[in-house]
């Protein structure tokens, strides 16, 4: 850890004298400071003005990220050549216009001062230049690429050109990546193919340790399909079901109708007897050594889950999570088969979806020839290889990252990578689909993208704009292709470039009973489960020196800054230790000591540790969290675990879940909600009061905001959304400790043996504020518009009004927490930097609102419904936050703000919030 | 020693009116000394009203504007629709000096400017703090006059500053019951602070 805060606030000793001198100092700035003389400071405009730049105005580019080789298309907003703000490209089919945490946060690493700035070769500084010319004279033979999947086109091009030139070995390298799901596949298909999921169109969907609505390359599209299909207004079919297998809660979980928990390595046997119970034909064996394995309430749970599927034939769907072994895939697809549903496969987007050489490969060549190692840390992620004895023997050894990391000391040169927003990519989606990634920013130092590494290999000498768009014109007719490339541009995606759906049926093979009757053999005695899960913020660990992703608290378990060993409160009291207790354990491989967190909702015979963290790299990464990445060499391990004394803090936002029957969080079923619609009626509507009612405090137009917690997965996009849009500082782990996390969006979490409810919590704009009437200095008031404003340059810092919050939604900034370095580059110019002393809480995005209302004085208008969109709202890949004018008609807001499911949080207080919420309500099946 | 008994006196009769004044005139200087700044930077001369900037180049707008009938929208072209006005980029004044006073000494830096690719660094009359966010178009969309705020430049040979463009400046429009275009509701604080 870090120096503590306070370590860093100089402690002087003041003299009467010193004290007299700093009040006449006081007295001088409040002279001089108070008013600039005119021309103190300058105006300086173009030279020439570029034509779609206006000053002030936000522009919009499309973009793309990329991570693990799948393109997520983004809207790239920029302020006077400045990108700001990422959000989804509503046009590209992996966001859909909703966001991930990381997605969010991606605008954050553009402006790290962390980032590494020159190229180096053997520890001096060198120019890109010359590690270039060395590229391209590398002599002919043996030549090691070490990189994550790709699905670029230009990329695979390039390969191909550098293979003619080279002994070409591709290492395809991400701990993350889903070779299982290819290796299923092609045990039933006789080769890897993708699936192409339509989760609006399934009844039934059953998650088999899978979270398909957190992470993954879709995770983002699938949350906007499935939430389509959780209206309870709606008609029969309004309402699907999801069953969730899993060891540990994930925000799919939060969403179950149906849950249960069960170990990770005991997700094949559950598969098998939901398989055998659909009529999928296995040897009859492995049904009976799954049904011995299993428990009898697993059993049962499968067989409910069966007899769902039945019921629902040909509108269901099983996924099965990226970690399970492939032959779990393949039951999954022969499930699919079973029940005739509408399965679409297709060629996967991943350029090597088998890799073709393995890490070990690399590990024991004698001589491997020139080693290069392209945006991933196999020192990090693969520390059982011992990769830094193959990168020594090499004759030539080259990192490029976005960050100097383990694996850059063990190479001989470094180049820094280009972020995603500074170069040129087409990385196709999960479905196919290509996206031309364009720079938004020249990069501020030498930087080289994969692009332009491997064009060197190759020894072409165009820039990666033109190797880009070659590619694709030799994929598209030549007459209209300007139109194209500029169409695909300006849209994000290029149109048609989806995959086509096979033609194939899946076949159970012997080679798969094989292999599952492996898997059926009970597990070695004396030990226990450790599944190893990415980290909802950091994934592999790639995004660790973020800051914004270290201290978004965790859906789950609310950590931020650093992973524990998640188990269930059983697991805990049988290791003989609680919350923050450090625990050892020892893995097939190495060990790792970390302090254990109970989960409610957690597997009893599983612990769940995250990966990512305690990395050597990156300032604010080092040394925060632990490495488990040495434990073993799967994603699934058999260790054990023990007790190892002494306590580790783990800093949490929220450290009570329960609801304690005071209905905050209501949380009812389908048949309930269909038997009493006005079950939330009470929740809502006027209190006796003495304090004025509305009145003509209100005027014009009022906003109002509704989210609904039915769809909402706790996946905390909209909390890095708000970060970005409103220069929300982070404070550290030692302060989020103290309780001083700033985020003005949290999503509260209320679990109680199966009833769990994600409820996001904001500034609810109270027309009977509490805080507003505790402010000595007025510096909290009411619009007549109905927003709660917070009036920076008046607040004291007295936190009266904090203390009379009962949502607890306001944040004070105890230090100076503004940067003053490259990252002031990300700050949105339209809202105010805050600095120590003042209060601050979510605003409505005001900054929108102001700005739809001048753009539509200026247009000569009123302001259209739905033209105020906040952070939080577009960020949210489910839809659940809406936001509008109270008196709007059919609008997605007005639709929810007329469900009966409305309730206000705390409503017998009668402070009449604005924002307001839908219950949740879930859909279980009877008798289950 | 005994004490005498008619003792010389240790004050003089003045002493006590001394002593007042001495203790009111400290009372008074605390006070001007906290109040005499307070009241400073309320003066036009503290926020600089009228003083002419000198700028780098010796543009006069009452030639631009009086003498040549230029709009004001011509060079600050974003004002109408946009939060900023738009200071001209060099190729705007180039539009026309490129064949107006081409040799002039008075236009040789604005020449430098564009042979060089250098911009030029004009000095900033109207500033606001970084928490007032203020938007152009709509005040010119509403009528505003661009003189009501930046006073009478059209007859400015250096432009100077006009009005203080304090929080009380522009309230006194935004509360104004006498006003036609009734904006009382645009008093509320995140009207300009956000």
């Amino acid at each position: 850890m870090k120096g503590d805060l306070h370590s860093l606030v100089p402690r002087v000793e003041v003299t009467r004298r010193a004290a007299l001198k700093l009040l006449a100092t006081g007295v001088a700035a409040l002279e001089t400071g108070c008013f600039e003389r005119p021309g103190d400071r300058e105006i300086v405009p173009y030279v020439q003005e570029p034509p779609e730049l206006r000053p002030g105005v936000t522009t919009r580019y499309t973009g793309v990220l990329s991570l693990d080789g799948f393109g997520y298309g983004v809207i790239v907003d920029t302020h006077d050549g400045r990108p700001t703000k990422l959000d989804g490209n509503p046009a590209h089919p992996a966001t859909l216009g909703g966001s991930l945490p990381w997605l969010q946060a991606r605008i954050l690493d553009l402006y790290d001062p962390q980032r590494s700035r020159e190229p180096t070769m053997l520890g001096q500084p060198a120019s890109w230049a010359a590690i270039a010319a060395q590229l391209r004279a590398l002599p002919r033979g043996p030549l090691w690429i070490v990189m994550p999947p790709q699905t670029s086109p230009t990329i695979a091009a390039l390969l191909a050109r550098i293979a003619a030139r080279h002994d070409l070995r591709v290492v395809t390298h991400a701990p993350l990546a889903r070779t299982a799901v290819y290796r299923g596949h092609e045990l039933v298909y006789g080769r890897p193919l993708e699936q192409q999921l339509d989760l609006a169109r399934a009844d039934v969907v059953v998650a088999l340790d899978a979270d398909l609505l957190g992470t993954g390359p879709m995770a983002a599209a699938w949350s906007r399909a499935f939430a389509s299909r959780r209206k309870p207004e709606g008609g029969p079919r309004s309402m699907n079901r999801l069953w969730v297998a899993e060891p540990m809660q994930t925000p799919t979980g939060t969403l179950a109708d149906e849950r249960l928990p069960i170990a990770a390595g005991e997700i094949a046997a559950l598969a098998t007897l939901i398989a055998a119970e659909v009529g999928v034909a296995l040897p009859a064996s492995l049904g009976q050594t799954a049904q011995a394995r299993l428990g009898e309430r697993a059993a049962s749970w499968a067989r409910h889950v069966a007899a769902d599927l039945v019921a629902h034939r040909g509108a269901s769907a099983i996924i099965a999570g990226d970690r399970q072994p492939p032959v779990v895939h393949a039951l999954a697809r022969m499930i699919d088969h079973a029940l005739g549903n509408p399965v679409v496969m297709t060629t996967p987007a991943v350029l090597d979806p088998l890799p073709t050489h393995g890490l070990d490969e690399l590990a024991s060549a004698a001589n491997p020839g020139a080693v290069l190692v392209l945006d991933c840390d196999p020192l990090y992620t693969a520390p059982h290889l011992h990769l830094a004895g193959v990168l020594a023997r090499s004759t030539f050894s080259l990192h490029a990252g976005l960050y100097a990391n383990a694996t850059t000391a063990a190479c001989r040169g470094h180049i820094p990578l280009a972020h995603d927003l500074e170069t040129w990519t087409d990385p196709r989606a999960l479905d196919g689909t290509l996206a031309i990634g364009q720079p938004t920013i020249r990069p501020r130092f030498e930087v080289a993208s994969i692009i332009d590494v491997l064009a060197e290999l190759a020894g072409v000498t165009l820039d990666a704009r033109t190797l880009v768009h070659d590619q694709l014109r030799g994929q598209a007719a030549l007459d209209v292709f300007d139109t194209a490339w500029t169409t695909a541009l300006r849209t994000g995606v290029v149109a048609g470039s989806a995959f086509r759906a096979e033609t194939i049926t899946p076949t159970w093979r012997s080679p798969a009973t094989d292999a599952l009757a492996a898997l059926l053999a009970p597990p070695p005695a004396n030990t226990v489960e450790v599944a190893l899960a990415p980290s909802p913020a950091l994934h592999d660990g790639r995004f660790a020196p973020n800051a914004w992703l270290q201290e978004l608290p965790h859906p789950i378990t609310k950590q931020t800054w650093g992973n524990a060993a998640l188990m269930s409160r059983a697991t805990a009291s049988a290791l003989g230790v609680s919350n923050e207790d450090l625990v050892r354990v020892r893995g097939p491989v190495g060990e790792a000591v970390l302090p254990a967190l109970i989960v409610e909702g957690a597997d009893d015979h599983a612990v769940t540790i995250e990966l990512g963290h305690g990395q050597h790299g990156p300032a604010i990464a080092a040394g925060i969290g632990t490495d488990v990445y040495g434990l073993g060499d799967a994603m699934i391990l058999r260790a054990t675990v023990s007790k190892a004394g002494g306590t580790r803090v783990v800093p949490r936002t929220q450290i009570y879940m329960a609801e304690h029957g005071r209905e905050i969080a209501p949380l009812v079923t389908l048949a309930a909600y269909q038997r009493d619609p006005k079950l939330a009626a009470h929740l809502r509507g006027d209190q006796a009061s003495l304090l004025p009612q509305g009145g003509d405090r209100f005027k014009g137009v009022q906003w109002g905001m509704t989210i609904d917690t039915s769809i909402c997965s706790g996946c905390s996009a909209c909390m890095v959304a708000c970060q970005a849009e409103n220069n929300v500082p982070t404070v550290g782990p030692e302060d989020v400790a103290k309780g001083r996390a700033m985020h003005w969006i949290r999503i509260d979490r209320y679990i109680e043996e199966e009833r769990v409810v994600n409820e996001p919590m904001l500034c609810q704009h109270c027309e009977n504020a509490p805080c507003e009437y505790v402010c000595p200095v007025n510096a909290t008031d009411h619009s007549p518009d109905g927003l709660n404003e917070q009036v920076y340059n008046r607040c004291v810092g007295t936190r009266f009004c904090a203390n009379n919050c009962p949502y607890k939604v306001r944040r004070f900034n105890w230090f100076a927490y503004e940067h003053e370095d490259s990252r002031s580059l990300q700050y949105n110019p339209d809202v105010t930097v805050r600095s120590r002393g003042v209060m601050e809480k979510c605003t409505y995005c005001v900054q929108r609102i102001r700005g739809a209302e001048h753009r539509a004085i200026v247009d000569h208008r009123a302001i259209q419904p739905g033209e105020v969109v906040t952070a939080c709202q577009a960020a949210c890949p489910t839809g659940a936050i809406q936001f509008g004018m109270l008196d709007e008609h059919d609008t997605a807001f007005a639709t929810m703000r007329a469900s009966r499911r409305r309730f206000e949080a705390l409503h017998d207080l009668g402070t009449r919030p604005r924002t307001q919420y839908l219950v949740k309500v879930t859909n279980p099946k009877e008798g289950a | 020693m005994r004490c005498s008994p008619n003792p010389v006196a240790l004050f003089t009769p003045t002493a006590s009116a001394v002593y007042r004044g001495v203790v009111i005139g400290a009372v008074v200087a605390v006070g001007a000394a906290l109040c005499a700044p307070m009241i400073y930077i309320r003066t036009g001369y503290a926020s600089g009203e009228g003083d002419p900037v000198e700028q780098p180049i010796e543009f006069d707008h009452r030639h631009h504007v009086r003498d040549d009938g230029i709009d004001c929208v011509y060079c600050h072209s974003t004002v109408e629709t946009e939060a900023y006005a738009g200071i001209p980029s060099t190729e705007r004044c180039m539009g026309c000096h490129g064949q107006v006073w081409p040799d002039s000494p008075e236009t040789a830096p604005l020449r430098a400017s564009w042979e060089t690719h250098t911009p030029i660094r004009w000095k900033r009359i109207n500033a606001l703090p970084d928490y007032v966010y203020f938007h152009h178009g709509v005040h010119v969309q509403a009528g505003v006059a661009c003189a009501s705020c930046h006073g009478d430049v059209r007859n400015m040979a250096r432009v100077s500053k006009a009005h203080d463009l304090s929080m009380k400046f522009c309230l006194d429009c935004h509360r104004s019951t006498q006003d036609s275009r009734a904006i009382t509701h645009l008093t509320t604080c995140t009207t300009c602070h956000r």
